[in-house]
């Protein structure tokens, strides 16, 4: 049950964590050098699961992603195939929980490089896109590497939502926080145990990190 | 409206054990009870209000989880649950009263379809060759309701070729609403849930009684209250004529019935 | 040849609203853009970068319309070749010296861009600063290498806003003929944005006088 946990932990926060990383900082580029009307509100709406209680946002989830759902129902039409009950549906759900927890730290640092570097390399014949990857980005590294480890071990603890839409079927979809809250209300007690060790080892080391990385400053 | 209490059950799965820790006013009794025995025991909890005075707070779940939460000192004063299991093993920790012990209903196990589903199989035993890819039933390790189905598909040696289509549910009720939102295509559910949710499933098959160890709900007062001769009084009266008469109304079968 | 004609409004219609209204033209040699602080020196210099967007005016230089607000002409910095050396250099932090002077370079390979950021080093005198970040560099070595990033880039104009400002005193000196030579070698217009008389006499063929948003003097220097 651990290994088999341990191993589906693994494949889903993986998967969402590449995907998160793409996503968010796409979405932080967007909102950090481009205005819109109704940016602010954009904004919003992306950190809502950040807010919102995990069971709320799996009830969303359930409701656009499930087999009869606004959007799921119309992919079981076209492939037989729905989310719910899937380890995709647990990746689904990891990366819509830890998309704004990278976002707004991605944004921050994005916006906190000083804009004379980004004007410095405009004026040196580089185009907007260049500069994001050249300039931007490597001095902002550390932000959103705090951000992405963030992320990670959100998605690594994601238990509401994803019990809600991919529910918790060991070795499709029991992930560990799923396998210890099984553990626990069979009496299992040392597979609680060590599957909550394993989870607490996890989760310092990406504290520890997030914090080193912080803690240096940028420079310039 | 199962919806909501899908959301609600799992925010209090979600929750400390010790949910239960907030002031008491005199006499106020706390019961926590199985999901299945919601609606008849509120019905049940109204009476005892008005006749005796004194206040309820109910706290339904998952019958493992109830366990749990007791076994981690929870201040409850009365546990009725879905099943023997649970309360043998807080029995043999010393946990409850056993004098106090009774079995106060019963239930059957029903298959259950999506109310609108196109029309496919007709029988417990229909479900093996059928194309019913997904069939929802409780958590075998913490739901009674779970355990039961599993019993009732091994003697109807059904197991095997149905173990792949399983998709577990973390109580009953999560399993109903599995079913009733075509999640997916069948559950196996008590014939109680079913019968309060019949605008939303419809019933299949009700399995043969030998098949499954009986379904009898278990009562008994905590060892550890500080209430005993309320909640005494309160399982007086779901003992009693009127409160049998409310779980019958709900769906129940008495526990006596062979 | 460069001629400027920048109108602009900062400020909200409450408060003194500061207006921007200049007009010259710009030849060989290194024009001085003087005044003091606020006089809108250094906002015309980033009106010319393509930094800051006037609300009304013209920019051509060498036949070439870079802003026009009536034909909604807004050439960006991007393709306006102009070279720009900061007050605080704004070298690039992670990237070393050699790495900041190659930034730029439209040369094809690798190793065209090594040997010519290596040529930069070598006229500028830095060449020891070569694999060194800018953490790691004083400030006339900054500036040296702002410069010679500037250049690099193969610009038609090189705009410097107050580059010797955070520079201490006795680099200064140095700094000033080390600019002077590199606008004589590299032969093209230098606009040079500063306060500083002294400056202002000792590297300027010509002066434009800033005050209050408006250009309210113009002469040639003895060189």
């Amino acid at each position: 049950m651990i290994w088999e946990a341990f191993k589906l932990s693994l494949l889903v926060v993986g998967v969402a964590t590449i995907i998160v990383a793409a996503l968010g900082l796409s979405a932080a580029f967007i909102l950090a050098k481009r205005n819109f009307p109704g940016k602010e509100l954009l904004d919003a709406a992306l950190t809502l699961p950040l807010v919102l209680p995990p069971t709320v946002t799996g009830y969303y989830l359930i409701v656009l992603l499930g087999r009869r759902g606004l959007v799921g129902s119309y992919l079981y039409e076209l492939t037989g195939w729905t989310l719910t009950f899937t380890w995709q549906g647990a990746a689904v759900a990891a990366i819509v929980l830890a998309f704004p927890l990278m976002v707004k730290a991605s944004r921050a640092a994005i916006e906190s490089v000083n804009p004379q570097y980004e004007i410095a390399s405009y004026t040196l014949g580089k185009s907007e896109l260049e500069t994001f990857f050249r300039i931007t980005l490597p001095l902002a590294r550390r932000g959103i590497l705090a951000g992405l480890i963030l992320s990670f071990a959100r998605a690594l603890g994601e238990f509401g939502a994803t019990l809600m839409l991919a529910g918790n079927i060991p070795g499709r979809t029991q992930t560990m926080p799923l396998a210890i809250y099984e553990a626990v209300t069979a009496g299992e007690e040392r597979q609680a145990q060590a599957l909550a060790l394993l989870l607490t080892i996890v989760s310092i080391v990406a504290v520890y990190a997030t914090n080193k990385l912080s803690r240096s400053t940028i420079a310039g | 409206m199962s919806i909501f209490l899908v959301v609600l059950l799992a925010g209090c799965r979600a929750s400390a054990p010790t949910n239960n820790h907030t002031t008491r006013a005199n006499g106020e009794i706390v019961v926590s009870a199985a999901v299945s025995l919601r609606a008849a025991f509120q019905d049940i909890g109204n009476l005892y209000e008005t006749r005796i005075g004194t206040k309820i707070k109910f706290n339904f779940g998952a019958s493992g989880v109830i366990q749990r939460q007791i076994e981690g000192g929870a201040p409850v004063d009365l546990f009725a649950s879905a099943g023997a299991k649970q309360m043998d093993e807080l029995a043999a920790r010393e946990l409850v009263d056993k004098e106090t012990r009774r079995d106060f209903a019963r239930n059957a196990l029903v298959l259950i379809v999506p109310v609108n589903a196109a029309r496919q199989i007709n029988s417990f035993a229909g479900i093996a060759n059928s194309q019913i890819q997904k069939l929802a039933v409780g958590n075998p390790k913490t739901v009674p309701a779970g355990q039961y189905a599993e019993q009732l598909l091994t003697n109807m040696k059904l197991l095997p070729a149905l173990q792949s289509r399983l998709i577990f549910g973390e109580d009953v009720r999560q399993v109903l609403d599995y079913v009733a939102r075509g999640e997916v295509d069948a559950g196996i559910v008590y014939a109680t849930d079913a019968s309060a949710a019949k605008d939303r499933v419809r019933v299949i098959d009700t399995a043969r009684g030998d098949l499954h160890d009986p379904i009898l709900y278990p009562l008994a007062v905590i060892k550890d209250s500080r209430y005993k001769e309320d909640a005494k009084r309160f399982s007086e009266l779901v003992l009693g004529p009127e409160g049998q008469s409310i779980l019958q109304k709900h769906g129940f079968l008495s526990a006596s019935t062979r | 040849m460069l001629s400027v004609v920048i109108k602009k409004r900062l400020g909200d219609e409450r408060r003194e609203a500061f207006n921007l209204d200049v007009s010259f033209t710009v030849g060989d040699g290194t024009t001085i853009l003087f005044g003091h602080s606020g006089s809108g020196k250094t906002t015309t210099l980033r009106a010319i970068a393509g930094v800051f967007t006037p609300d009304a005016g013209r920019i051509v230089f060498g036949g070439e319309v870079y802003f026009d607000a009536e034909a909604r002409i807004n050439i960006p910095v991007q393709r306006r070749r102009v070279g720009f050396v900061f007050q605080d250099y704004a070298l690039f932090p992670h990237l070393t010296a050699e790495q900041n002077i190659a930034y730029g370079m439209k040369a094809e390979g690798k190793r065209e861009k090594r040997e010519r950021a290596l040529e930069m080093l070598a006229l500028f005198g830095i060449e020891h600063t070569r694999r060194r970040l800018p953490v790691e560099m004083s400030g006339g070595e900054q500036q040296r290498a702002a410069l010679a990033r500037a250049l690099a880039s193969d610009p038609s104009i090189v705009l410097l806003d107050e580059p010797l400002s955070a520079v201490d005193s006795s680099t200064r000196e140095r700094l000033l003929e080390e600019i002077k030579s590199a606008q004589r070698r590299s032969e093209i217009p230098f606009l040079y944005v500063t306060h500083n008389r002294a400056e202002a006499e000792r590297i300027g063929r010509r002066i434009i006088i800033f005050s209050e948003g408006r250009v309210v003097e113009e002469k040639e220097l003895n060189d």
